[in-house]
C-alpha cells in the first residue's frame, strides 16, 4: 500500500513538472468561414492543459497550450466543432468555423425519458428549437406551436368552442376519452395549467407523433406527446444574461361580427307580437317577468296611460339605438400585453446554472379584465464526482392572477333572452343607465319606497362592483441524481414534487346587482308589513379553493455501449410511480362585511316565499361542497435500440401502466403497450451513389399507445349529494350502470418516414406516412330508456385514419441576401370504423359537426351533413325538401328520417389538408419572416334566420330582412317566409338544408415577424453583446377563401375571429 | 478510494432496495384509492337509503295526462312556442318532435332502475348480514316506488284496464333487474297490473305503518295506492277495502277554514310532515309556468261561493284568467302523491257502486264539510244510487283538480256510457276533440325506445 502511494506521488510530481514546464500561451481569432464575422463566445478547449477559454466580442482569445504540441477544440453553437493541432511555431491562430448546415442529423430529440440523436431514432419526432419558438410573441407557450409543427392542428371548429388551445396531433383517435396531447415538462407529465409556464424559459419542444416516439408514455400517449424542455446552464459557458421585453397591442374584438337584425326590425317584430297578444302571459305573470321598454310603452298606450304620439315618438328614437355601440365604447378596449423576462445562464465543468424571472401583465380587450403572472425558475446542476455522480435540482415558481370582472356581451341578458338591441348603457355624459333585466320596470321602480334595496341593473356600474379573480400559484421542485456505475451503465433517480393552489374568488359587493337581487328576492314581509332579510345586507363572497399535490418518482437504468465501431446498443429500464391528489372546497359567505372580513349566519334549509312572487318557495342557495380526486399510476417501462454500422437501427419499447380506475379489478387496470421500429440510413450504403441527395434515411415503426377514460366503471357507481331540494336530506345519484367488460382505449400506429437532404443542404426535409387505428374506444350510444338509462358508455367504437406529413426546408438564396422557405403540409383522412348505433338523421345533421359526439360508421367523427333543398314554395315561401324524391314540406318527417339516403354527407367538419409556408428573408442584420397558413378540405354551416327566435322576441340573424315576403320573391331569395306560428321543425329543416353548407377552404396570412439585430462587433460601443429589436404582427387576416360571405370559415359560430395584434420587443444579451 | 467504493455500494443498495420495495409493497393498496372521494358502489343501507331519497327521481310523477285532460286550458301563445305540449294538448297524431325523450316514459323507468339496484344490493346485504328491520323497510320502499312507477306508466302508455281485454291489450315493459342489457317486451296489460299489485302486497308486509318523511313509502301509502289501482280496475269492493284500511290508520282532513287564502301557497309544505292529509309525497314539474295553466271557467264556476276551495285552490287574475295555487306540495310544484281526501272519495264511490248510498254520502259529507265555510255546508241527503255516483264523480273532479288523477278517471269512466266525456279544444281557431274510448287515450312511446328495443308502438 505504502509503495503504491509513493509511486502515485512520484508519477504526479513528474506529470505536474512536465506540465508546468512546457506551457505557453497562444492567441487566435475565431471567425465564420462563410461570412467572415468574428464569433463571440466560442469556446476553446486545450486538450493537453485542460484549459478553457472563450472568445471576446471581436472573436479573439488566448489560451494556455502544451508545448511542443497540443490540440485545441473549438465549439460554437450552430457551427461544426473543429480540432486543431497547435505546433510550437504557432503564435497566432486564425480559426474559421464552418456553419453547421447538417443540423438535421445533429438534432437531439427528447422523449422526456431520454435524449436520442435523431440520426439513430426510428420514430416520428418534430424538434422545435428556441429560435423558432421565439418567432412568435405570446403569453402561452402552446400557442407558439401553431403552424410550425407538421401534423399538429389547433381545432377551431364547433367541437373546440369554449376550449382554449384545443390541439390535435394527427387527428383524434378517441370519441369520449381525453382528446388532448400529453404535455411533459422537464421529464414529467405536467398536470397543472400550461399557462403557468413562461415561454421565455423554454429551450426546446419535441413533439412525439408515433408509437415508437410516444409509447414510452404508455397509457397517456394516445393523442401524441408534447415534450417541453426548459433552459439549463451549459458546461463551460460563461455567464450570460438575456433580457427580453415586449408589448403587444391588440385591436378590439369585432362585436358586430355576428350579423343581427336591425333595431328597427326588432322593434317592428315586437309590435307585431304585441298585436298578437304574445306578451300577455308575461304581463300577468306573478313573477313580474321583465318586458322590454318598447312592450311597456305599447302596454301604456293600450291602457291609455300614454297617448299614441308620445309612444310612437319614443319608439322611433329607440330605433336609432344599437347597444353594440355602447358596448364597444364602454365594455371593450384595445388589449395590451406586456412581457418582461431576464435570465442568467452559465456554467463550468462542475456546476451549471440557469435562473430566470419573468413578469407578464395583460390587459384584455374587455375593460377591467386582466392577467398577471410572475415566474421564477432556477436550475442547478452539480457534478459531485466527476464522470460518476451528478445532482440536478430545479425549482419553479409561478403566481398568476386572472381578473374577470367584465363577463362581456354574453352576460347582458333580459330574462333568459339576449338583451334588447336598443338598450342604453350610458347617458350622454357617460353615467351608467339601468336596463331591464329580470323584472318589470314599474316593479323595480317602486322598490325603494317599499323599503327594499334598489333593484335596478346598471351594466356599466357592475363592471366595478365585483372582484372576480382566479389565483393560481404553483411551485415545483425537481431533483435528480445520476450515477454512472460504469462507462456503459448509469442509474438515475428522478423526483418531482409539485404543489399548485388554484383559487377562484368572486366577491360581489353589497352594491352589485347579484347581491341586491338575492337579498331583495328573499326579503320577507310579515303580517304588519315590516320587512326582514333572511339574506343579510353585505357582500356575497364565493370561494372555490383547490390545491393539487403531485409526486412523481422514477428510477431508471440506462445502458449504452459500442463495439468495434459497428454495434451500438442503447437501452433503458425504469419504474415510475405517480400520485396526483386534487382537492377543492367551495363555499359562500352571505352578508360579508368587506371592511372587516366577517361573514353573517344565514338559515339554510328553511323555506322562504320570494318577494317578487310569493308563490315561489325557495331556500337560500347553498353552494358549499368539496371534492377530492386522486390520480395514481404505477408503471414499468423499457426500451432498447440496436444500431449496426450506423446504418441499421432496430428499436423496441414496452410499457405497462396500472391506474386507480374505480371498481375494476387489478388485472384489468394494467394495460401493456409496446412498439417496434426500424431505420436504415440508405445514403451510408456503399452502393448509394446519388450525389445530389447525400442524405437519405428510411424509417418505420409500429406499435400501440393508450388513452384513458376514468369515468366508467365495472360496477354500478353512485355519487353522494348533500341536500335534496325537497327533504334537505343527503341523497345519491346513480352515475353509471355497471360495465364489466370495460377496457382501456388503445391506439395502434404505423409510421413510415423518409428523411433527406440535398447537396449542400439546399433542400432538407422529411415525408411521413402514418396510419392510426383507435381500438376499444369508449362510445356513448343512445339506449332504450326503459332500462333506466338513456345512454350507455362502453368500449364499443373504433376509428381509423391515415395521413401524410411533409416538412420541407429550402434555402432558395444563400448569399448576403438570404431567402429560405419552410413548408409544412399535412393531409389526414379520418373515419369511424365501428359504431353500430343508428340514430335518427337529425342527430347527425344538428350535431355531427362537433356540437355533440354522434359518430357515424364510415364517416369522420366530425362531419357535416345536410338535407336536400328543393327551394322555396312560390306560393307560401315555405322551405321545401325531398321525401322519397317528392318535394315535401313535412318537416317532421324530413328531419326524423332514419333512411341513410335522405342524408347528404357534405364532408369533414375539420380541415383535412393543412399547413403553412414560412418565408424568411435576411439581409445582414435584418430579417423578415411571414407565415402563411392554409386549411382545406372541410365544410361549415353558415347561420341564417331562425323564426323560432324571431317569434319569441329573441331577435335573430340579419337574413330576416332578405326573406321571402310575396310570390315572386323566390326568384331572388332562398330565405323562407315568416311563419304564422313557431315551427321549430321548419326552422331546423331550413338551417340544416344543403344551401347553407359552405366550403371552409382558405388561406390566411397568420403573422409577420421583422427583426433587427445589433452586434457588438458592428458597434463596439454597444453595452450589450447583441440587441435585437423585433416587431411581430399576428392574426393578420384571410387572404383567400372559397366561400364568399362575410364570415371567417374558422369562426363561423358567432365568436368573432381573434383580433389583430401588434408586438414590439427588445431582446438583449450581455 | 474507499470512500468512493463505499458510496458506490450504498447507492447500489439504495437503488436495489428502492426497486424491490416499489415492486412488491403496497402496490394494490396504492391503486385501491378511489379516483373521486364522493363515489360509491351502493352497498350499505345508508347508500341505498340515499338512492331512494333522491326525490328528484323517485318522487316525481308523470304529467302528460294532466296536459291531455279537461281541467285546464293553455293559451295559444304558450302553445305556439312549445310544439310537444301543443301536440299532447290537442291529441295530435304525431306527438313528439324527433328526438324528444318523453319524461313520462324516461323518469318512471329511472325509478324502476333505482328500485332494482336497491333490491339487488339488498339481496347481497341480507345474504351477508341477515335481514333486519331497516333492510326490510328499504326493500318495501323499493317495491312501492317500482309499483308507483309501473302504475304511472300504465296510465299514459297502456290502454285502460278492462277485464275482458286485459289479456290481449299490451302492457308496459316490466323490468325486474337492473341489468341494462336485459331483453324485455311489453307483456299484457294484466301482467302489468298484476306486477303492480304483487309488489304492493309484498311491500305491505315490510313497511312501517307510517313514516316521518312523507317522501318515503309506508304501509298506509301502500293501502292508498292499492285503492287507487284497484279503482282504476273497477274492482270496487277491494278498492273500498284498502281505502278503508288506510283511513283506519289516518283519516285526518284539513279544515280549510284554518287556512289563509291570501297566501301564495295556502297549504303547508308537505315535507317532512307539514300536511296531515298527505300519505305519500310526489310532485310534477310540467316545465310550464302556473300562469300558462288556466282553469276551465265552467269548472271554476262550479265551486260554490261558500266552498273555500274556490279561494284556496284558485287565483282569479281577471280577464277570465284563473290560475291554480292549491298545490298540496306547499310550493309551486303540482302534487300527484297520495292523500286522505282521495280515499274518502274512493270509499264514497265504491259504497255507492255497491249500493250503500247512505254510507257513501256519509264519507262524502265528512270530506266536503271540511272544505266549506264553517256552518255553511248542508249535508247531502237521500238520493238514489245513480244520483249519488254522479254527485261523487263531480265532487271527485272538484276535489282532486290538478292532482293528476283526472286522466285516469276519464279513461275509466269512458267505459260506461253514462259517465263518458268528449273532450274539446280550440287552439288558434282550430277545434280538436277526443271521443270516449279513442285510441288516443294511449300516448305513443318515444322514438328512441321503439327504434332501439323494438317494442310495438301504440297505434294512434
Amino acid at each position: 500500500m505504502g509503495n503504491r502511494i509513493k509511486l502515485l506521488i512520484t508519477l504526479f510530481t513528474i506529470l505536474w513538472s512536465l506540465n508546468s514546464s512546457a506551457q505557453r500561451i497562444v492567441r487566435g481569432k475565431v471567425t465564420s468561414s462563410t461570412e467572415g464575422q468574428p464569433l463571440t463566445g466560442a469556446y476553446i478547449y486545450a486538450k493537453g492543459t485542460h484549459a478553457g477559454a472563450s472568445t471576446t466580442s471581436d472573436g479573439t482569445f488566448d489560451i494556455k497550450v502544451l508545448s511542443p504540441s497540443d490540440t485545441l477544440q473549438i465549439k460554437y453553437l450552430g457551427y461544426k466543432t473543429k480540432n486543431i493541432t497547435v505546433n510550437n511555431t504557432d503564435v497566432y491562430l486564425p480559426i474559421f468555423l464552418e456553419p453547421n448546415r447538417n443540423e438535421l442529423n445533429e438534432v437531439i430529440v427528447s422523449t422526456g425519458y431520454q435524449e436520442i440523436p435523431k440520426e439513430r431514432s426510428t420514430g416520428s419526432f418534430v424538434a422545435l428549437d428556441n429560435v423558432l419558438l421565439n418567432r412568435r410573441v405570446s403569453t402561452n407557450i402552446l400557442e407558439r406551436l401553431e403552424d410550425i409543427t407538421p401534423g399538429l392542428i389547433f381545432n377551431k371548429s364547433r367541437s373546440a368552442i369554449g376550449t382554449e388551445n384545443s390541439i390535435s396531433i394527427r387527428g383524434q383517435s378517441t370519441l369520449y376519452g381525453n382528446t388532448q396531447p400529453l404535455i411533459v415538462v422537464d421529464n414529467f407529465p405536467y398536470d397543472a395549467d400550461i399557462s403557468t409556464i413562461n415561454p421565455n424559459d423554454v429551450e426546446s419542444i419535441t413533439v412525439l407523433r408515433d408509437a415508437a416516439a410516444a409509447s414510452v408514455w404508455g397509457a397517456r400517449a394516445g393523442n401524441g406527446v408534447i415534450v417541453i424542455t426548459t433552459k439549463k446552464g451549459l458546461k463551460d459557458q460563461r455567464n450570460r444574461i438575456t433580457a427580453n421585453a415586449n408589448v403587444t397591442i391588440g385591436d378590439v374584438e369585432d362585436i358586430f361580427y355576428d350579423p343581427l337584425i336591425s333595431t328597427a326590425e326588432y322593434i317592428e317584430i315586437e309590435k307585431m307580437l304585441f298585436a298578437k297578444d304574445y306578451y300577455r302571459a308575461q304581463e300577468i305573470s306573478p313573477s313580474r317577468t321583465a318586458l322590454t321598454p318598447v312592450v311597456e310603452l305599447l302596454i301604456a298606450e293600450r291602457d291609455n296611460l300614454l297617448p299614441f304620439t308620445t309612444v310612437d315618438a319614443q319608439i322611433e328614437t329607440l330605433k336609432l339605438q344599437d347597444v353594440r355601440n355602447d358596448l364597444r365604447r364602454y365594455f371593450y378596449q384595445r388589449s395590451i400585453n406586456r412581457q418582461y423576462s431576464v435570465n442568467l445562464q452559465g456554467g463550468s465543468k462542475r456546476q451549471q446554472y440557469f435562473s430566470s424571472i419573468g413578469y407578464d401583465k395583460n390587459k384584455y380587450s374587455l375593460v377591467n379584465n386582466e392577467f398577471e403572472r410572475i415566474t421564477l425558475n432556477t436550475n442547478y446542476n452539480h457534478v459531485l464526482i466527476e464522470n460518476k455522480l451528478e445532482l440536478n435540482t430545479a425549482f419553479y415558481f409561478t403566481k398568476s392572477t386572472d381578473r374577470r370582472n367584465n363577463p362581456g356581451i354574453e352576460s347582458l341578458r333580459m330574462n333568459a333572452n339576449g338583451l334588447y338591441p336598443y338598450a342604453r348603457l350610458a347617458d350622454e355624459v357617460g353615467s351608467p343607465l339601468p336596463i331591464t333585466k329580470d323584472y318589470r320596470a314599474g316593479f323595480v321602480q317602486s322598490m325603494p319606497e317599499n323599503g327594499l334595496l334598489d333593484w335596478g341593473y346598471r351594466p356599466l356600474e357592475e363592471l366595478y362592483l365585483t372582484n372576480n379573480v382566479d389565483h393560481n400559484t404553483q411551485a415545483r421542485v425537481n431533483a435528480s441524481l445520476k450515477y454512472s456505475i460504469s462507462s456503459m451503465l448509469d442509474a438515475e433517480v428522478l423526483y418531482q414534487y409539485s404543489n399548485s393552489s388554484l383559487s377562484y374568488e368572486n366577491l360581489r359587493s353589497s352594491r352589485s346587482y347579484y347581491t341586491r337581487d338575492l337579498i331583495n328576492e328573499y326579503t320577507q314581509v310579515d303580517g304588519n308589513g315590516s320587512l326582514s332579510r333572511p339574506i343579510p345586507l353585505g357582500a356575497i363572497f364565493d370561494m372555490n379553493k383547490g390545491r393539487q399535490i403531485g409526486h412523481n418518482l422514477r428510477g431508471q437504468l440506462n445502458f449504452k455501449n459500442e463495439w468495434n465501431n459497428k454495434h451500438h446498443v442503447s437501452a433503458m429500464l425504469g419504474y415510475e410511480i405517480k400520485d396526483v391528489n386534487t382537492a377543492r372546497n367551495q363555499y359562500r359567505y352571505y352578508g360579508y362585511d368587506e371592511e372587516n372580513g366577517t361573514p353573517s349566519v344565514v338559515r339554510y334549509a328553511t323555506n322562504f316565499n320570494l318577494y317578487h312572487n310569493p308563490q315561489l318557495v325557495r331556500q337560500i342557495p347553498y353552494v358549499d361542497g368539496t371534492t377530492e380526486l386522486s390520480d395514481r399510476f404505477l408503471s414499468y417501462y423499457g426500451n432498447a435500440a440496436y444500431t449496426y454500422k450506423k446504418r441499421y437501427t432496430l428499436s423496441g419499447s414496452a410499457r405497462i401502466d396500472r391506474s386507480n380506475i374505480f371498481g375494476v379489478n387489478i388485472n384489468q387496470k394494467a394495460v401493456p403497450l409496446w412498439s417496434l421500429g426500424l431505420s436504415w440510413n440508405i445514403s451510408d450504403e456503399n452502393f448509394y451513389k446519388v450525389e445530389w441527395l447525400p442524405y437519405l434515411k428510411l424509417r418505420s415503426t409500429y406499435g400501440y399507445n393508450g388513452n384513458i377514460y376514468k369515468d366508467v366503471s365495472a360496477y354500478t357507481t353512485a355519487n353522494y349529494r348533500p341536500n335534496d331540494n325537497n327533504t334537505n336530506l343527503p341523497y345519491a345519484i346513480v352515475i353509471n350502470p355497471p360495465n364489466p367488460d370495460l377496457r382501456w382505449e388503445k391506439v395502434r400506429i404505423g409510421n413510415i418516414g423518409l428523411d433527406f437532404s440535398s447537396k449542400n443542404q439546399v433542400v432538407n426535409g422529411s415525408v411521413e406516412f402514418y396510419s392510426k387505428r383507435g381500438i376499444d374506444l369508449i362510445g356513448r350510444s343512445p339506449f332504450a330508456p326503459a332500462t333506466g338509462i338513456i345512454t350507455f358508455t362502453g368500449n364499443t367504437a373504433s376509428t381509423s385514419s391515415y395521413g401524410l406529413d411533409i416538412n420541407l426546408e429550402g434555402r432558395i438564396i444563400d448569399k448576403a441576401f438570404k431567402w429560405s422557405s419552410n413548408v409544412i403540409w399535412s393531409f389526414i383522412r379520418e373515419r369511424v370504423t365501428d359504431y353500430n348505433i343508428d340514430i335518427p338523421n337529425t342527430n347527425y345533421l344538428m350535431y355531427g359537426d362537433g356540437g355533440g359526439i354522434y359518430p357515424k360508421k364510415g364517416k369522420p367523427l366530425y362531419a357535416l351533413y345536410s338535407l336536400a333543398w328543393a327551394g322555396l314554395d312560390p306560393a307560401t315561401g315555405n322551405p321545401q325538401g325531398y321525401l322519397n324524391n317528392e318535394v315535401s314540406v313535412d318537416y317532421n318527417k324530413l328531419l326524423s328520417s332514419t333512411n341513410e339516403a335522405d342524408l347528404i354527407y357534405n364532408g369533414p367538419a375539420q380541415p383535412t389538408l393543412f399547413g403553412a409556408i414560412r418565408n424568411t428573408f435576411t439581409y445582414k442584420d435584418i430579417s423578415l419572416s411571414a407565415n402563411i397558413s392554409f386549411r382545406y378540405g372541410y365544410y361549415f354551416r353558415r347561420p341564417s334566420v331562425r323564426y323560432n327566435n324571431i317569434l319569441t322576441a329573441k331577435g335573430g340573424h340579419s337574413d330576416y330582412s332578405k326573406r321571402w315576403q310575396q310570390p315572386g320573391d323566390e326568384q331572388w331569395t332562398n330565405i323562407p317566409s315568416l311563419p304564422e306560428n313557431v315551427n321549430v321543425n321548419r326552422d331546423n329543416f331550413y338551417s340544416l338544408a344543403e344551401l347553407l353548407v359552405e366550403k371552409g377552404d382558405h388561406i390566411r396570412l397568420q403573422d409577420v415577424n421583422v427583426s433587427y439585430m445589433l452586434n457588438k462587433r458592428n458597434l463596439p460601443k454597444l453595452p450589450f453583446e447583441t440587441i435585437q429589436l423585433y416587431l411581430y404582427a399576428n392574426n393578420l387576416g384571410v387572404l383567400w377563401k372559397s366561400y364568399d360571405g362575410p364570415l371567417d370559415p374558422d369562426y363561423s359560430f358567432s365568436t368573432p375571429p381573434p383580433p389583430r395584434t401588434y408586438a414590439l420587443g427588445l431582446r438583449m444579451t450581455f | 478510494m474507499n470512500i468512493f467504493i463505499a458510496t458506490r455500494r450504498v447507492l447500489t443498495k439504495l437503488l436495489i432496495s428502492f426497486s424491490l420495495l416499489s415492486l412488491i409493497s403496497c402496490q394494490n393498496e396504492f391503486l385501491e384509492m378511489k379516483p373521486d372521494k364522493a363515489l360509491l358502489i351502493p352497498k350499505t343501507l345508508t347508500d341505498l337509503q340515499s338512492l331512494l331519497d333522491n326525490t328528484n327521481i323517485m318522487n316525481q310523477g308523470t304529467y302528460f295526462g294532466l296536459l291531455s285532460a279537461d281541467e285546464i286550458y293553455i293559451p295559444d301563445n304558450v302553445l305556439q312556442s312549445n310544439a310537444t305540449v301543443r301536440n299532447i294538448y290537442t291529441w295530435a297524431d304525431e306527438v313528439y318532435e324527433q328526438s324528444f325523450l318523453a319524461p313520462d316514459w324516461v323518469r318512471p323507468y329511472q325509478q324502476v332502475f333505482y328500485a332494482n339496484i336497491v333490491l339487488e344490493a339488498l339481496d347481497n346485504f341480507e345474504n351477508e348480514h341477515g335481514i333486519d328491520s331497516e333492510s326490510s323497510t328499504l326493500r318495501g320502499s323499493a317495491l312501492f316506488y317500482r309499483a308507483f312507477a309501473f302504475y304511472g306508466l300504465s296510465q299514459i302508455f297502456a290502454a285502460p284496464f278492462l277485464d275482458g281485454s286485459a289479456d290481449t291489450e299490451l302492457g308496459v315493459p316490466i323490468l325486474l333487474k337492473s341489468d341494462v342489457n336485459q331483453k324485455y317486451n311489453r307483456g299484457t296489460l294484466r301482467e302489468t297490473y298484476h306486477q303492480v299489485i304483487n309488489d304492493l302486497m309484498v311491500a305491505e308486509t315490510l313497511l312501517p305503518t307510517e313514516v316521518s318523511y312523507r317522501s318515503r313509502p309506508s304501509k298506509i301509502a301502500v293501502y292508498a295506492l292499492l285503492a287507487r289501482v284497484l279503482l282504476s280496475m273497477e274492482d270496487f269492493s277491494k278498492a273500498n277495502e284498502y281505502a278503508k284500511k288506510a283511513l283506519l290508520i289516518n283519516d285526518a282532513l284539513i279544515d280549510y277554514n284554518t287556512l289563509d287564502s291570501t297566501a301564495g301557497n295556502p297549504f303547508p309544505m308537505t315535507l317532512p310532515t307539514g300536511n296531515d292529509e298527505v300519505l305519500f309525497f310526489s310532485y310534477i314539474s310540467t316545465g310550464l309556468s302556473s300562469v300558462s295553466l288556466i282553469i276551465d271557467s265552467t269548472l271554476y264556476k262550479s265551486y260554490d261561493n261558500k266552498d273555500l276551495r274556490r279561494v284556496h285552490y284558485f287565483l282569479d287574475r281577471g280577464n277570465g284568467v284563473i290560475n291554480y295555487k292549491g298545490n298540496y306540495t306547499g310550493n309551486s310544484f303540482l302534487f300527484n302523491g297520495l292523500a286522505t281526501d282521495e280515499l274518502y272519495l274512493i270509499v264514497a264511490e265504491c259504497e255507492a257502486r255497491e249500493g250503500d248510498v247512505a254510507l257513501s254520502l256519509d264519507y262524502l259529507n265528512k270530506l266536503i264539510k271540511r272544505r266549506w265555510r264553517n256552518g255553511s255546508f248542508k249535508k247531502y241527503d237521500t238520493m238514489n244510487r245513480e244520483e249519488a255516483i254522479t254527485l261523487i264523480l263531480k265532487e271527485r273532479k272538484k276535489e282532486l283538480i290538478l292532482r293528476n288523477t283526472r286522466w285516469g278517471d276519464l279513461r275509466r269512466l269512458n267505459n260506461d256510457e253514462r259517465y263518458e266525456t268528449t273532450l274539446r279544444r280550440l287552439v288558434a281557431g282550430a277545434s280538436h276533440s277526443l271521443a270516449p274510448r279513442d285510441r288516443k287515450y294511449v300516448l305513443p312511446i318515444p322514438n328512441q325506445e321503439i327504434s332501439i328495443s323494438g317494442l310495438p308502438q301504440n297505434p294512434r
